[in-house]
């Protein structure tokens, strides 16, 4: 099964969905490892440019495998990955960059270094590389904490110094990988306005991965649903959602309707993952 | 700083300690020739810092420390790293690495005398092949714990290989090549000083066995007070650093070895034989470049080897030996078990002693051994003695921490069953803290046997040290080398037993598991 034959859960009547040119496309898509544990595929996905897509599956479905594939930091099988027209083999794409789950601070050097990480990499320096770090810090929430080491800081304020590393970069696509799975959910809400507000800003492309249904619902374009192991996708939710929307959106009258719907596609893949002992 | 502090107490404790040890030499309670008050100490150690030769000979020491510790980092960080990207040639050398600290290291001191001459060059090697496995431990550990998110986030940010490893392993792994470095310039520091007792013409260990057999316990005394003022400098100012580095580091990075699945049993022989077959060749090769006046062949030596076991001589220096270290073993393990419990059943006491603890093993205790001898004499309890101020220390310390780290939520599991005190004990703590107890066994084995080995090769009239000492006399090459042969492989043998029941306790989820034996030492243990 890939995902031409998975169907639109429900599309929102309120609001109409922009179509745009492809920025991701996977063809064919499959992951096998060499333990011989077929994890992925077949599948299929297209990203449109500008778009806000979370991935939802139950546990061990292959989500991550997905997103490294995607990133080029894994293999696949087989099948093709192309971004923006160019074929992902065995190396991230300039352009892209990746927001992880773990925390991925370098512990050694200060929350402004870890910032400036990637640009000094790509020769950035002087003073465009302090408007743009300093810009970093601040549109982030760091002030005040530029010269602390992440040591120093709160789990949420390090994944915010891993999220302007990646940002400052200035990617086109944003990879993240569940990145806010070790917040509380205070914290988790207020981090994914500030993604929204980011994604807004930047008009980049957003492929996140998320075990929260409320997180994608409240964050996403659409919503692709993936089935227990090997990981296919079963089914993609248009939420249409504005463009403007914050974590208030989840008082709107059809959110509880899209989580129900996302929870109904999930629940029986769940089932099966636990049973399997994926869970 | 408060005066309730454990600091403060501690401080106090050092401080009570060295009043009571002045007012029992000033009352005599304790001979001059065995004791001299601390204030004497001082005093005599003022004295030696005015004299030229007092520095000449800690400058042939320190000069011995900084080459042995420079080529142990080197080497050790090198191999640490080689090892660490070839996890098939590590599983191979992994029980090599395990056993290292096991075995009586000393033994070939004399052996390297007889090869490289009496030199620094003896000393210098001894030193750091006894201080490079702490080295490679160490490294392999640093690698290890980097996440591998930060090896994903470097090829997120299109780092080369060298960059990743400038930019990305070498500032992740400081702290753990800081503390490898830390234990080797310890094991240099007891290497060097070890080596300059047994055998040597210059240096502070070389003073302190003058000194002793002079019987000028005044300038004894004052030696060893330098060294442990030395230790205690350098240790603390390193300590300091480390400190330091871990603050600015991931210190909760889980390691996670890249080890290999476990192998089949036929593979695991293959490779433990292919490990037997190159230690041989290395030995043939040391054989054939160093001549048999200095080194017996591996054929020699198994030829040796039914005669000596066939001698009632032997047996008689073995059977000593046996009676010394089973002494030592008894009074280390259940004094040093008990003295654990009682430090680990408090939380005070514990804050109060594990520094102290620490400190103390970290003191090359080879130097202590004069001390010993001035005590108990050349017989079989100054021997005891000095194998169990080896193996009483990590005995204390990994029994300390096994009881203080109970998770606290099996003891209130246990009240909510309304468990008795006995059955608590029996059925909670007895459990929980076993897998760390049987690890604090296998160590103190391996570090008494060393202690007592030392003992017997310093001054003694019988036992397999001094079986060696009388060889190296006699110029009897061959049988140095089947007597240490012995040794060494008694060590291992006992060690790999005791090694199959630690892994036998742990079975079930011990973190530790998880860890190398070699880590597991290096990260908690110096000699």
């Amino acid at each position: 099964m890939s995902v031409s034959a998975a169907e639109p859960i429900s599309a929102s009547p309120m609001f109409a969905t922009v179509e745009a040119p492809s920025c991701v496309a996977v063809r064919d898509l499959t992951k096998t490892f060499d333990n011989g544990v077929h994890a992925l595929g077949p599948l299929d996905l297209e990203l449109r440019r500008g778009e806000f897509f979370s991935i939802v599956g139950p546990s061990g479905c292959g989500k991550t495998t997905l997103l490294d594939i995607v990133a080029g930091l894994t293999l696949p099988s087989s099948g093709t990955v192309t971004f923006e027209g160019t074929t992902v083999q065995g190396a991230v794409p300039s352009g892209v960059g990746i927001v992880f789950q773990d925390d991925a601070s370098f512990p050694w050097l200060s929350v402004w270094d870890n910032i400036a990480f990637g640009l000094r990499r790509q020769g950035v320096k002087g003073q465009n590389l302090h408007q743009r770090v300093d810009y970093a810090v601040d549109f982030m929430g760091l002030k005040g904490f530029a010269r602390a080491r992440p040591a120093q800081l709160s789990g949420g304020m390090r994944q915010r110094v891993c999220i302007a590393r990646t940002l400052v970069m200035k990617p086109r696509l944003i990879l993240l990988d569940e990145p806010f799975g070790a917040l509380d959910q205070q914290t988790r809400l207020l981090m994914g306005d500030e993604l929204l507000r980011l994604w807004r800003e930047t008009g980049a492309t957003v492929l996140l991965i998320t075990h929260s249904l409320d997180e994608a619902a409240m964050l996403s374009d659409r919503i692709g649903v993936m089935s227990a192991r090997p990981g296919r996708f079963i089914g993609m939710l248009d939420t249409g959602w504005p463009r403007g929307r914050d974590s208030r959106i989840a008082t709107h009258p059809d959110f509880g309707r899209v989580t129900a719907e996302l929870w109904e596609r999930l629940r029986g893949e769940s089932m099966k993952a636990m049973k399997g002992g994926g869970a | 700083m408060k005066l309730s502090s454990p600091a403060a107490l501690r401080i106090a404790i050092v401080v009570g300690a060295v009043v009571m040890l002045e007012v029992i030499c000033r009352l005599g309670l304790v001979k001059p020739i065995n004791l001299i008050p601390p204030s004497a100490m001082v005093a005599r150690l003022l004295d030696l810092v005015r004299e030229a030769k007092f520095w000449s000979e800690v400058g042939a020491t320190v000069h011995n420390i900084a080459f042995a510790a420079l080529a142990a980092w080197t080497v050790g960080f090198c191999a640490g790293v080689v090892l660490h990207g070839m996890p098939r040639l590590r599983r191979v050398v992994e029980p090599l690495i395990a056993s290292y600290y096991a075995l009586p290291f000393f033994v070939f001191y004399p052996l390297a005398v007889v090869m490289l001459g009496m030199s620094s060059l003896p000393i210098i090697v001894m030193a750091a092949l006894f201080a490079v496995v702490s080295m490679i431990s160490s490294t392999m550990i640093g690698l290890d714990r980097i996440p591998g998110v930060l090896h994903k986030s470097s090829r997120t940010f299109h780092l080369g290989k060298i960059r990743n490893a400038l930019l990305i392993q070498l500032p992740a792994t400081l702290p753990d090549l800081f503390a490898g470095a830390k234990l080797s310039l310890g094991y240099c520091i007891s290497g060097v000083i070890g080596s300059e007792f047994i055998l040597s013409d210059r240096g502070v260990g070389y003073s302190i066995a003058y000194a002793y057999n002079d019987f000028d316990s005044r300038t004894m005394y004052a030696y060893l007070l330098f060294v442990l003022l030395l230790v205690a400098i350098v240790l603390s100012a390193a300590n300091w650093l480390e400190r330091r580095l871990r603050y600015r580091i991931g210190s909760n990075w889980a390691i996670t070895p890249t080890l290999l699945r476990a192998p089949k049993l036929s593979v695991r022989l293959g490779e433990t034989a292919l490990l037997v077959v190159v230690l041989l060749a290395v030995w043939q090769l040391v054989f054939i470049i160093a001549g048999n006046e200095a080194v017996a062949s591996p054929l020699m030596t198994a030829e040796r080897l039914p005669r000596l076991l066939s001698s009632r001589q032997f047996w008689g220096h073995a059977a000593e030996t046996g009676r010394a270290l089973g002494f030592a073993l008894l009074i280390s393990w259940i004094g040093g078990g008990l003295l654990g419990v009682v430090l680990g059943a408090s939380a005070r006491a514990s804050d109060v002693a594990e520094p102290m603890v620490i400190a103390l093993q970290s003191t090359p205790k080879v130097t202590l051994y004069p001390v010993m001898l001035l005590f108990f004499g050349l017989g079989i309890a100054a021997k005891v003695a000095f194998g169990v101020i080896h193996g009483i220390i990590p005995m204390t310390l990994f029994t300390m921490n096994a009881i203080r780290n109970v998770n606290p939520a099996l003891l209130r599991t246990a009240r909510a069953l309304r468990l008795t005190r006995v059955q608590t004990a029996s059925t909670i703590l007895v459990p929980a803290v076993t897998p760390e107890i049987v690890t604090a066994v296998r160590l103190s084995f391996s570090i008494t046997l060393l202690g007592v080995i030392v003992g017997e090769l310093f001054a003694s009239q019988r036992g397999l040290g001094f079986l060696i000492m009388n060889s190296i006399a006699l110029n009897d090459v061959t049988t140095i080398m089947a007597v240490t042969t012995l040794v060494v492989a008694f060590a291992l043998a006992v060690n790999a037993t005791l090694r199959g029941v630690d892994r036998r306790v742990r079975e079930g989820g011990q973190p530790q598991d998880a860890v190398p034996d070699s880590m597991l030492i290096s990260d908690r243990v110096t000699t």
